[in-house]
């Protein structure tokens, strides 16, 4: 009578256990489409409006400009909001005029742009985006002749790597 | 995989999975946290003193399992603020889960040959090894993408792998990974030291008044160390910001676990006080006088709350007991007279009346820091529900960071947002919803934090441990009928009963020390009850004529 009793209940948790490997299947199969539906940064950068995806360092101010420098590649991702993007641009790397750093900007690897930059001042780059059918434009910087303060500057202890400075965007 | 079979399923898959992959991250989390957030090269005190404690319990527990876990205790009592004291930073950097590691490395070498107790002949704790199996596979299965999802590995178009930014205050996915380990071991570590201590320890007696001398001991540091930051130095390993509200942490990482510390204390002194003679007795009594004091300068609201459904569970029980015993006309029972008087005295009565003292007292109006900062605290709140819209205030935002947790659960209710990125996708969900809260928090209620870090399942599997959990505890405490041994056991599941309480306020056991302690009291509560059901079961059959 035990002997069966237990035969009984043994068999109840043989059904149990396929169970629990069905239901680790679902589980895998509902984390990975929602990761790559939903959960991406690129959709999250999206749905709450963060500022930057990668490669920008933290804000600074300069006069009445906040900008961020980028490592030697920086992605942003933003609303369009009009016809031509406008991104000011400048650098601080010392000797610019002998050594140029080469920019390149891509728009949803469609639209690509290139720039020479040999001076410090600011510049203004106006990009028209008008053939973007999408909500969201993503832009790519690619800098070349990356620099260090710290080996470039005299007391500088900043190690951080730097390409170009990107002010704060904005749409005509 | 059979449930005939599932001893041999729960104990390959702890031992050669879990555990492995526990130490694997613990060493990835260890170096992470050294690169990234210590920032001290070349020469690293906190780093050599992480491996010294990894190496130190290894050994300790490859020779002795038991004095390993005494250890350990030990010092998940008395070191966590040792990283603001040697370095004077404002991080956080948990020594006890390296020492934790160390532990849990050393007492892998013997695991084998040795199985006490015959847990899986109970077809409940069978079940429970179950719900044990599918809670630790979901957050595995949850960690595992939360990270490959705040590197926006997911992101297939061109495979890039970056550190991007993830929320609107600018964390990013490496901080997002420390998160998510931090949070995935802090689970693990509860499921580890449970199947550690069924493979490895026997409670017996002996044992039990080695913890008692153990935890009295590392108490009596942590007392010291209060009062030094009451009346000397309240900055003593405290950080900064805490330093601001008045509140004091002794040992602890802060305040909140600090109090979280002292309820636990609070619950095994006192069912020790029933446990042991009364040359022990008189210690306990001393505990108990000098926690319920600390508590009122650790400044915890929650912990406050804790010592009153503790208190209230104790005196309830045994004014019934006196009463049944009363009715039943057995006698008045000299030592449940003894236990509601000491917890009315103790836990009500003095810290009561310490408190009015003090409230009316003058001579400590230039001693700001003499003032209990929990009572200034709950007379500030008064204050600010008098004046009313005070909400936010009061419940320390909780209102807010609730009605978030609700919509993550809403977005995401199968997997959640992802184990350990609760505190980081506040922010976000705070600007979508328009509120002005710029801040990295956890959910500060531990069951809405599951549900929305890894979904509904998550948190069936986790609450399905508990009643498993219970329903074997009173299902052995129904066999259990020696007053000495049920009391204790009864007091134990009163500790654990009023921290599942304290749960809906604050997240999880408060950092890693918490849930080293409470981890054990659960895990020891679960084993005494079959060790204490089988000697009094063994004892009656050989009593039998």
């Amino acid at each position: 009578m035990k002997h069966a009793k237990s035969l009984e209940t043994n068999h109840k948790y043989n059904i149990l256990m396929p169970a629990i490997l069905i239901f680790l299947v679902f589980f895998l199969i509902a984390n990975a489409y929602t990761s790559i539906n939903h959960l991406t940064v690129e959709e999250e950068v999206k749905r709450f409006g963060i500022e930057n995806l990668y490669g920008f360092y933290t804000p600074k101010q300069e006069n009445a400009l906040t900008y961020n420098w980028t490592g030697n590649e920086a992605v942003k991702i933003l609303k369009i909001k009009g016809d031509v993007i406008c991104i000011p641009i400048g650098n601080d790397r010392p000797e610019i005029e002998e050594n140029n750093v080469n920019l390149k900007i891509t728009i949803n690897n469609k639209i690509k742009y290139s720039y020479t930059m040999n001076s410090n001042d600011w510049q203004l780059v106006l990009i028209n985006v008008k053939e973007i059918k999408d909500d969201y434009i993503k832009i790519k910087f690619d800098a070349d002749n990356t620099w260090r303060p710290i080996d470039l500057l005299e007391d500088s202890v900043d190690e951080r790597v730097l390409g170009i400075k990107v002010g704060e965007i904005y749409w005509e | 995989m059979k449930l005939s079979n599932i001893e041999n399923t729960t104990n390959r898959y702890i031992f050669r999975f879990i555990i492995p992959l526990f130490i694997l991250l613990s060493v990835i989390y260890l170096i992470l946290k050294n690169i990234f957030v210590v920032h001290m090269y070349p020469f690293n005190p906190i780093f050599i003193i992480s491996v010294v404690l990894i190496i130190l319990l290894s050994n300790i527990s490859i020779f002795s399992f038991e004095n390993g876990l005494l250890i350990l205790l030990f010092l998940a009592c008395v070191i966590n603020s040792l990283p603001v004291i040697i370095l004077n930073i404002e991080i956080f950097y948990p020594f006890i889960l390296f020492a934790f590691l160390g532990f849990v490395v050393g007492s892998c070498f013997k695991t084998s040959g040795i199985e006490i107790g015959s847990f899986y002949k109970d077809i409940k704790f069978r079940i429970f090894s179950i719900f044990v199996i599918l809670f630790t596979i979901t957050i595995t299965i949850s960690v595992l993408f939360t990270i490959l999802n705040n590197f926006n590995l997911f992101h297939f178009k061109n495979l890039e792998m970056r550190i991007c930014n993830i929320n609107v205050m600018g964390n990013n996915s490496l901080e997002a990974m420390l998160f998510s380990l931090e949070m995935y071991l802090n689970y693990i570590i509860t499921f580890i030291l449970f199947f550690l201590l069924i493979k490895r320890l026997k409670i017996t007696r002996r044992f039990l008044t080695k913890l008692f001398y153990t935890l009295f001991s590392a108490n009596i540091i942590v007392f010291l160390v209060s009062l030094y930051q009451i009346f000397i130095n309240q900055g003593f390993g405290q950080q900064p910001n805490w330093i601001v509200s008045g509140q004091i942490n002794s040992t602890m990482v802060g305040p909140n676990s600090f109090g979280f510390f002292i309820i636990l204390n609070i619950g095994i002194f006192t069912a020790y006080l029933f446990y042991l003679g009364k040359k022990h007795k008189v210690l306990c009594l001393l505990m108990l006088l000098i926690l319920p004091l600390q508590l009122l300068y650790s400044g915890s609201r929650t912990s406050l709350l804790g010592l009153a459904i503790f208190a209230l569970l104790i005196i309830f029980y045994f004014s019934i007991s006196i009463l049944v015993n009363l009715i039943r006309k057995r006698g008045k029972n000299k030592n449940d007279m003894l236990m509601l008087a000491a917890a009315l005295l103790l836990l009500v009565i003095i810290p009561i009346s310490f408190s009015a003292f003090i409230l009316k007292t003058d001579t400590l109006e230039n001693k700001s820091i003499l003032k209990p900062v929990l009572l200034e605290r709950i007379k500030g709140n008064m204050e600010q529900m008098q004046e009313g819209n005070s909400l936010p205030g009061v419940s320390s935002s909780r209102n807010i960071v609730w009605s978030q947790a609700v919509n993550m659960i809403k977005d995401y209710p199968l997997v959640g947002v992802g184990i350990g990125t609760f505190p980081l996708e506040l922010s976000n969900y705070c600007k979508l919803s328009s509120v002005d809260l710029r801040i990295v928090d956890y959910a500060l209620n531990t069951y809405l934090q599951i549900l929305a870090e890894n979904g509904i399942f998550s948190f069936v599997f986790f609450i399905g441990f508990y009643i498993t959990l219970f329903t074997i505890i009173f299902n052995n405490l129904r066999k259990i009928h020696e007053t000495k041994n049920r009391k204790f056991l009864i007091i134990i599941i009163f500790i654990i009963i009023t921290c599942l309480i304290m749960f809906n306020l604050v997240s999880g056991t408060n950092y890693f020390e918490g849930q080293i302690l409470y981890s054990f009291l659960l895990t020891m509560l679960l084993l005494l009850s079959y060790n204490l059901k089988n000697n009094e079961t063994c004892e009656k059959l050989r009593n039998k004529p």
